[in-house]
């Protein structure tokens, strides 16, 4: 562990990547303090106008502060990204250990269930889940839009989990100590919760860092088609999906925020690759 | 050297494992006996794939698809093994059967300090404060002669030799007090002199706990030193039987004959070391009638067709070979 510290110390990329993640989550937590206008305020008089030192992204078609904006479009791609991630990885890790773990039946059932959702591109998959979420409704709520964001973020994320943690916990239960253990009376879910797991969690903790990074791409994504949550919330894809509309007289719109988007999704891309190579350093190419 | 109660502990009676594989049916044991008496160090020895560990395994119940126990028996504590749930023989792993595997490396959980691995058996089998079970996890270290007991307590596997380690191993295993240990190849990983003190250890706890020790080894001279009696395995059965004066003196079995003959003796000037010619069957195609015949010097037309039943040589030496046939 000292050793993976080490090298992940040493990997400027990876500290880069979590400088930008660390950042990202102070915005998210801090933003509304940190705005110094309301996301919200318009003023025609002002709408498009160029970026300034007060206003250092400038305004948007309605006038309002672009940086404000950006800044509280921070917590809810940060509230999707990480609470989809979060149930992905729950029942992705407790379904792919239990196959992991007993494999046969329960094994075949689950590994055929992840091909079936591999085969959509993942895209594809999580605009399905939204639109038949949606059903015919054309205006959502904020809240309720969120929530259906979750869920088609966190559904499509679970075959990776499930994939993962079935063969970490499968290399893991071959370990003698595992054997060691049984013997000396450890049941079912004491061995697999104090030792499989635990020592089966390095590959799952790169995997979710970098699915935090797709997350956020994703849920901009669906929302840049009009899927996701729409304005006024101030949010980075439903953001830059208006802009494009000016982007020829007022580029500012739609290229901060998908700035931001692109600048999140590749900090948490450097931290988990570096974060990966760090915990395995047989894959690592030097 | 403690005296042995003929009261047996452990008797295990035609044991036959079988492992189903892609290529056939692997009766990795077949029809194994053994007997062993309270307070008794018993060896187990044989070659590489002659089933020693997997009857350790067995004794254990701890086979796992696609091995299975096919027959036979296993009484210990005068109680049939094989019939038992698994709960139930979850409350006697650890507690009244305990064993120390070959890798002191690989077999402590990295993820968790010594001394909590140590109290793990404990919480599992006893009702105990949590005071109570770090104490006597701290006299488990000082028993197996730790160090430095306290500081290991908190100290993680990777922080431990290899000879540490098997003794926090051994600490963990004894901590419920078992009337039978099972030590499969418990020194095969470690240097010579860390062997001698690992066995020096396992040779005073024995009698200072009054326990049971099935030693599973492929180095003789360990149970010459170790063990009262001890057991020749070859390809899943055992051959021959007797006690450890009365097997290095007189050996039977051809198969013992060729493995004492096999180990070098140092005041001796040779050129070639002796060999046993052939090497161990294939267990999926064993050979018919006895299963050393194809590398038996002293094979005769009946060994090719009649498997050899036990017969008894003394009192306590047994001998499945048919030379001994009247």
């Amino acid at each position: 562990m000292a050793m993976a510290l080490h090298r992940l110390r040493r990997n400027k990329a990876a500290i880069l990547g979590l400088v930008i993640a660390i950042g990202y989550v102070f915005v998210a937590i801090f933003g509304p303090s940190l705005a110094p206008y309301s996301p919200y305020d318009m003023g025609l008089d002002r709408a498009l106008e160029s970026p300034s030192l007060a206003h250092p992204f400038g305004f948007d078609e309605l006038g309002r502060d672009i940086f404000s904006r950006v800044i509280y479009g921070t917590r809810i791609s940060f509230v999707i990204s990480v609470v989809s991630v979060g149930i992905a990885m729950i029942i992705g890790v407790t379904l792919g250990t239990l196959s992991g773990y007993f494999g046969g039946a329960i094994d075949a059932v689950a590994m055929r269930a992840v091909d079936i959702m591999m085969a959509f591109p993942e895209i594809l998959l999580a605009l399905a889940i939204v639109s038949a979420l949606r059903g015919g409704a054309q205006v959502i709520g904020t809240e309720t839009a969120i929530a259906y964001l979750i869920i088609a973020v966190g559904l499509y994320s679970i075959p990776q989990f499930i994939r993962i943690s079935r063969a970490s916990v499968m290399s893991v239960k071959q370990n003698e100590y595992v054997e060691a253990a049984r013997a000396t009376g450890e049941g079912t879910t004491g061995l697999i919760l104090q030792y499989i797991l635990p020592n089966a969690l390095a590959p799952l903790i790169v995997q979710a860092t970098l699915r935090i990074g797709t997350a956020i791409l994703t849920a901009a994504g669906l929302s840049f088609l009009g899927l996701g949550v729409q304005p006024p919330t101030p949010e980075w894809g439903s953001m830059t999906s208006y802009g494009r509309n000016y982007l020829r007289v007022a580029p500012y719109l739609a290229t901060f925020p998908g700035l931001a988007i692109m600048l999140v999704v590749l900090g948490f891309n450097l931290f988990g690759d570096g974060l990966r190579d760090a915990l395995d350093p047989r894959l690592r190419l030097e | 050297m403690m005296e042995v109660t003929t009261e047996k502990l452990l008797v295990v009676k035609d044991l036959k494992v079988h492992f189903n594989t892609a290529r056939g049916i692997v009766k990795a044991l077949d029809g194994v006996n053994l007997e062993i008496g309270r307070a008794e160090t018993y060896g187990l020895v044989g070659e590489t794939g002659s089933g020693k560990s997997v009857t350790a395994l067995s004794i254990m119940r701890l086979i796992r698809p696609p091995g299975k126990i096919m027959e036979g028996k296993i009484s210990f504590e005068g109680k049939e093994l094989l019939g038992k749930t698994e709960e139930e023989m979850r409350m006697i792993r650890g507690s009244r059967i305990a064993m120390i595997f070959q890798e002191p490396m690989t077999s402590l959980n990295p993820v968790y300090t010594v001394g909590g691995q140590i109290a793990e058996p404990l919480k599992i089998h006893k009702s105990l404060e949590k005071s109570e079970i770090l104490s006597k996890a701290v006299d488990l270290l000082n028993l197996v002669r730790m160090p430095e007991p306290l500081r290991t307590m908190a100290q993680y596997p990777h922080e431990l030799s290899g000879g540490m380690r098997q003794r926090a191993m051994i600490a963990m295993m004894l901590s419920c007090d078992p009337s039978l240990l099972i030590a499969d190849e418990p020194t095969t990983a470690l240097d010579v002199t860390i062997q001698a003190q690992i066995l020096q250890l396992m040779r005073e706890l024995q009698q200072k706990m009054n326990s049971s020790i099935l030693l599973i080894t492929h180095d003789l001279g360990i149970v010459a030193e170790m063990c009262h009696r001890l057991a020749i395995m070859y390809a899943g059965q055992v051959v021959e039987s007797a006690t450890v004066n009365e097997l290095f003196e007189d050996p039977k079995h051809p198969y013992t004959v060729g493995l004492l003959r096999a180990i070098p003796k140092p005041h001796e000037r040779v050129s070639r070391l002796e060999v046993i010619p052939g090497s161990v069957p294939d267990l999926i195609h064993a050979p018919q009638g006895c299963k050393f015949h194809p590398r038996c010097p002293h094979v005769m037309d009946v060994c090719r067709s009649k498997e050899p039943s036990y017969i008894k040589v003394s009192e306590e030496h047994y001998v499945a070979c048919h030379l001994y046939n009247d």
